[in-house]
């Protein structure tokens, strides 16, 4: 057996035994440990166990994850998003499809202090779901924006997603913080437009709200001191070169306890649990970089990667149609995987082919995750989804999926332009960093 | 016997998860501090807190180990179901047996090697660069919330066999 045949099998393995239920990190590991025993003997393989595992978990660069986590769940009780919805609700509600415009933009305003979609669906899904029932909003339109916005917490820095990218890849977690702000923006703002068009051509989707005097449009502002303060706080300080990532997410978290405390809607029990699912979540996340970690160290020994590269530079294709069949896939993925299995079990094979064509890392991680993104809102599996109609009660999953229809295709033209104009991605980090 | 079993195992391992688990929220908030209380060292007093990158490493290391094992408790740990949600009940049932039990075996493999880590690391006296702290109860101590999991997952796999012989 030739080192391509051996990677071949060990990723076959790791398949089967994913789709056979078996936890995805300990699939990873499992592949990696048999496919080490095939390239290099049982000896290494196992010095690979312990030291992988040991030195993933103990990776100064990957302490910045929980410290975020806790930030966006500290936020998320601080009841920082009904006062983000509040004001954006008070400036564009009474026009039609105002509620799901002001619920978009509050789940951008929320994805830049919560980086998980999951967490910021479910806290605009309490929020903003009874007002726009209230003001007779269908479910499809209501439950399809909130899905839909929940999920621009991925890309808004601070994202968990860039930080997993950016340990895989090795880029740097600050210049992938930056280049999601503009892409974010220019989504939320396609997103809002097509609320526009469809409540024009259909009024009964999204009925007008209340209409509102320019005193109670100013005096709203103040619900979005609290969202401000911790993104200049954290984005700011990356920016300005004040702290690193892990130090921002600190000073974050540290933030949004400060803010629950004064607005007194953090309580000691709240925070215990709120620190509980901060660390069940890393701990989660962990095990699929660690078993992420193995299968790596396995593939490297193969240098698959490296054939794979020069066979595809070989066909002699245009680099933007290999660029499409890989965000393709991550599509395909994003259908039935978490954002986090999707980007631990791919990158290891296909970051380096990508980089060998050419493309920026820092863009390939913007546009990977724009498009896993994608594919958390798209049937059959869409986890935001399945968990924004489990929220909403007595709503077929039916429905929340006719809902996302239109944003879906709104994201997939957002990516396109992405793939298009490199420097909306670019342009904020080349800024940070210009000899990056 | 087999259920006298599981229940036993369940007594045991399971509070003692959801024990280091708690240690684990403990850990996440020195984890924050630590940060705060350098950043706040190099701004005001101009000297920063000595071996805070050491320190974040150790307290990380920590926090995860101590929470694997709660979180399989929990059924966190992600798996993908979409080709085995439709097998017969029978078949599921056989399936859970042998996946948990592979999961036992592999953290087992990876919790021993954690451990003769941890020897071959205090036979060598092994110290951190900065502050000389001592490595080996850290990699002692993952090698145990390995171990956790790894029974974890073998009461699970017990679970359902009994369930599998009530049947």
């Amino acid at each position: 057996m030739n080192l391509t045949e051996i990677a071949l099998i060990g990723i076959g393995i790791f398949l089967l035994l994913m789709f056979l239920k078996l936890p995805i990190g300990i699939s990873m590991i499992v592949a990696g440990f048999i496919g080490i025993c095939l390239t290099r003997g049982s000896n290494p393989a196992f010095t690979v166990l312990g030291s992988v595992t040991y030195r993933t978990a103990t990776s100064q660069y990957l302490s910045a994850l929980p410290l975020f986590i806790l930030m966006g769940m500290l936020a998320g009780k601080g009841g920082i998003s009904k006062g983000a919805f509040s004001t954006f609700q008070t400036w564009v509600g009474q026009i039609r499809g105002g509620l799901a415009m002001a619920t978009t933009c509050a789940c951008c305003a929320f994805g830049a202090v919560c980086g998980d979609s999951i967490a910021a669906a479910a806290t605009m899904c309490s929020v903003a779901l009874p007002e726009m029932r209230r003001y007779n909003y269908k479910d499809q339109i209501s439950l399809g924006v909130i899905s839909t916005g929940g999920n621009l917490g991925i890309i808004i820095p601070p994202s968990n997603a860039f930080i997993v990218y950016g340990f895989i890849t090795q880029v740097s977690i600050g210049s992938l913080f930056m280049a999601g702000i503009l892409p974010g923006l220019l989504i939320t703002l396609m997103i809002c437009a097509t609320i526009y068009f469809q409540a024009r051509f259909n009024p009964v989707l999204a009925p007008a709200g209340p209409e509102t005097t320019w005193g109670d449009k100013l005096k709203s502002i103040s619900g979005l001191w609290s969202i401000l303060i911790l993104f200049l706080v954290v984005m700011g300080g990356i920016y300005c070169g004040i702290f690193t990532p892990t130090e921002a997410g600190a000073v974050g978290a540290f933030a949004a306890f400060l803010i629950g405390i004064l607005t007194k809607k953090l309580t000691f029990r709240t925070f215990a649990h709120v620190l509980m699912d901060t660390v069940l979540t890393s701990t989660m996340i962990f095990l699929l970089i660690i078993g992420a970690m193995v299968l790596n160290s396995f593939l490297t020994t193969t240098e698959i990667t490296i054939t794979l590269g020069n066979f595809i530079q070989g066909l002699e294709v245009n680099p933007y149609f290999i660029l499409a069949a890989i965000l393709l896939l991550y599509l395909v993925l994003g259908f039935f995987m978490d954002i986090y299995a999707v980007l631990t079990v791919s990158l290891p094979i296909m970051f380096p082919i990508v980089t060998h064509l050419g493309f920026d890392p820092v863009l390939f991680g913007v546009l990977c995750i724009c498009t896993i993104m994608i594919g958390c809102i798209t049937p059959p599996v869409g986890v935001v989804t399945f968990a924004v109609a489990a929220m909403a009660k007595d709503v077929p999953i039916y429905t929340v999926f006719k809902g996302c229809t239109p944003y879906v295709i709104t994201m997939c033209i957002g990516l396109i332009i992405l793939v298009a104009i490199p420097q909306i991605s670019l342009a904020l980090p080349n800024m940070m960093l210009p000899y990056r | 016997m087999l259920k006298k079993v599981v229940s036993g195992l369940k007594r045991v391992i399971y509070p003692v998860s959801q024990g280091t688990a708690i240690f684990g929220t403990v850990i996440l908030v020195i984890l924050v501090l630590i940060p705060i209380v350098d950043i706040t060292m190099r701004r005001f007093f101009t000297s920063p807190l000595p071996g805070a990158y050491e320190l974040s490493e150790f307290a990380l290391g920590l926090m995860i180990f101590t929470t694997l094992a709660y979180c399989a408790v929990r059924g966190m740990h992600i798996v993908v179901d979409i080709a085995t949600s439709r097998m017969p009940d029978h078949l599921k049932r056989i399936l859970d047996i042998v996946i948990y039990f592979l999961s036992f075996s592999m953290m087992g493999l990876v919790s021993w090697q954690l451990i003769h880590r941890a020897l071959m690391v205090k036979a060598d006296h092994e110290i951190s660069t900065i502050l000389y702290i001592p490595t080996f109860p850290f990699v002692l101590m993952a090698g145990i919330g390995c171990i956790l999991l790894a029974l974890v997952f073998l009461t699970l796999s017990l679970e359902k066999l009994s369930e599998a012989v009530k049947q």
